[in-house]
C-alpha cells in the first residue's frame, strides 16, 4: 500500500505527515491534526462553517481534497489568536454578542478576517458581500456585521 | 471515496497519466461541483486527476490580439485580472455573482463551463465575447467555439479524456459589458434567469453587440434577432419586445417559465442601461 506524505505549513508551522491524500481537507484537519474548530455544516460549500485560509484566501475545506494542500500555507481558526491575544475580529464577536450557538462562528470569523485583510475599511454592503459564503441560523446577522465593523474600526485606529 | 487520485505537475504528465488511466475519469480543479456530486453519492469508483498543480492550465495573458485564460483560472483571479477587467467586463460581473468568496477562491472557469449548467454565470459573458475553448487530450488538441460546446444540461462535446486547456476571446478595445441575474438570494444562489451583454459603441450606435441568456433554454443562448434590432439602431423597447420571443424557459425547481420569460426583457433593459 503506497503512502502519501503531506508537506505544507499549518498555522505558521511546517508540517510533514503521512495522511490519506483523497480524504477531504476538512476531515484531515479535524481527525489527523485534531483541529476541530473547523466545522462541517453542509459538506457542499454552501454554509462556510468549514472555512480556512489556503495561501491567504478563504476556502471551503469540505470541497478540497488533502492532496490539494500540498505545498500550501494553511490557516485554521486555531491559528488566528497570537500568543494568548485574540484577533480583533474574535474579540469583537464576543463584545458585540455576535455568537449564539457558536457553530457558524469559526467560519464566520475566518471570512471576516479575510475580508478585513483585503479591505480594512468596508461598508456594510461590502461586509455582507464578504460574508456571503457563510450562513448563520441563530443571530440574524446584525450583530455579526456590527462586530466586523467594530473590528475594522479598532484595527484602523491601531494603525494611526 | 473509492477513487484513484493523481496530481500531475505538468500538462505532459497529465496527458500521459490520462492515456493510461482506467475510466471513468474526472478532472478536479476547484471541486465546487465535483465534490458536491461526490457528497451526493453521484460519483462512481473512478480515477481523478487534480489539475491545480499544472502551470500550463494557469495564467491570463494577451496573445496575438486575444485574451487567453488558463482553464484552471479561478473566478477570484478573473475578477482581479487587469486584462479581464479591460477586455471582458461582462465576465467580471458574471464571476462577481458566483457563490461566495470561498467558492470564487477555488472554482475554475473550465469547471464552470464543462459542468454545462444553463445557469452557469461565466458562460453567458463568454458567449457575448465569442470565446473559443482549446481542448487537450492524449489524442491531440482541438478548438471548439463556446456556442458549440454545450449540447444540453450536463452534456457537452467534451470527450471524457479531454481537459479544457484554455478559454480565449478577441481583445476588443473599448468593449463594455454587463451581467445581471435574478436569484433567490444575492449570494450562494443559482441564477433563475441571467443576461450578459458585451458591446463596443460607435457614435450613438454599436459596432459590436452580443447578448446571451442563461437559464432560459437547455443551454446558454444568444438572441440574434434582438442583437440585430439594436445593431440596426432600433430602440430598446423594440429589442425588449423581440427578446421575449427568443427565450424558451421551462418551469423547474428554481422558477417558472412565465416568470423567466417576463424577466428576460426586464434584465435586458437594465443591462443596456448599465452600459450607458
Amino acid at each position: 500500500m503506497k503512502t502519501w506524505t503531506l508537506e505544507c505549513t499549518l498555522n505558521g508551522k511546517p508540517l510533514r505527515k503521512v495522511v490519506d491524500p483523497a480524504a477531504r481537507l476538512l476531515d484531515t484537519l479535524r481527525e489527523e491534526f485534531f483541529l476541530t474548530g473547523t466545522k462541517e455544516g453542509c459538506g457542499k460549500g454552501e454554509c462556510g462553517a468549514c472555512t480556512i485560509f489556503v495561501d491567504g484566501l478563504p476556502v471551503d475545506s469540505c470541497l478540497m481534497l488533502t492532496i490539494q494542500a500540498q505545498g500550501r500555507q494553511l490557516v485554521t481558526i486555531e491559528g488566528l489568536a497570537r500568543e494568548n491575544r485574540l484577533d480583533a475580529v474574535q474579540e469583537m464577536f464576543i463584545q458585540e454578542g455576535g455568537v449564539q450557538c457558536g457553530f457558524c462562528i469559526p467560519g464566520m470569523i475566518m471570512a471576516a478576517r479575510a475580508l478585513l485583510d483585503e479591505n480594512p475599511d468596508p461598508t456594510l454592503e461590502e461586509i455582507q458581500y464578504g460574508l456571503g459564503g457563510n450562513l448563520c441560523r441563530c443571530t440574524g446577522y446584525q450583530k455579526i456585521f456590527q462586530a466586523v465593523l467594530r473590528a475594522a474600526q479598532i484595527e484602523r485606529e491601531q494603525l494611526v | 471515496m473509492n477513487i484513484t487520485l493523481h496530481r500531475p505537475e505538468s500538462l505532459d504528465d497529465l496527458l500521459k497519466g490520462v492515456a493510461q488511466a482506467e475510466p471513468p475519469l474526472y478532472y478536479l480543479a476547484g471541486g465546487t461541483d465535483l465534490l458536491v456530486y461526490a457528497k451526493d453519492d453521484l460519483i462512481p469508483p473512478s480515477t481523478w486527476f487534480d489539475i491545480t498543480a499544472i502551470p500550463e492550465l494557469k495564467g491570463i495573458r494577451l496573445e496575438d490580439g486575444e485574451v487567453v485564460l488558463g482553464g484552471a483560472t479561478t473566478h477570484h483571479e478573473l475578477m482581479r485580472s487587469d486584462l479581464v477587467r479591460r477586455y471582458a467586463p461582462a465576465l467580471v460581473e458574471g464571476c462577481w455573482n458566483i457563490g461566495g468568496p470561498q467558492i470564487r477562491a477555488r472554482g475554475s472557469v473550465a469547471g464552470n463551463i464543462s459542468n454545462a449548467s444553463p445557469a452557469a454565470d461565466t458562460v453567458p459573458p463568454l458567449y457575448t465575447l465569442d470565446a473559443r475553448l482549446e481542448l487537450a487530450s492524449p489524442r491531440g488538441r482541438r478548438t471548439v467555439g463556446i456556442e458549440e460546446f454545450a449540447q444540453a444540461p450536463r452534456k457537452t462535446v467534451r470527450q471524457p479524456d479531454e481537459v479544457i486547456l484554455s478559454v480565449r476571446f478577441p481583445a476588443r478595445e473599448g468593449v463594455r459589458g454587463a451581467f445581471l441575474r435574478l436569484g433567490q438570494r444575492k449570494a450562494q444562489a443559482i441564477s433563475k434567469v441571467s443576461v450578459a451583454v458585451s458591446a463596443v459603441r460607435d457614435g450613438s450606435g454599436f459596432s459590436y453587440l452580443r447578448i446571451a441568456y442563461g437559464a432560459v433554454a437547455p443551454t446558454v443562448i444568444r438572441t440574434p434577432r434582438t442583437e440585430a434590432i439594436l445593431l440596426g439602431g432600433g430602440s430598446v423597447e423594440d429589442a425588449c419586445r423581440e427578446v421575449s420571443q427568443e427565450v424558451f424557459p421551462i418551469t423547474d425547481l428554481r422558477s417558472t417559465a412565465d416568470y423567466r420569460k417576463a424577466m428576460a426583457p426586464v434584465l435586458l433593459r437594465r443591462a443596456l442601461d448599465k452600459l450607458n
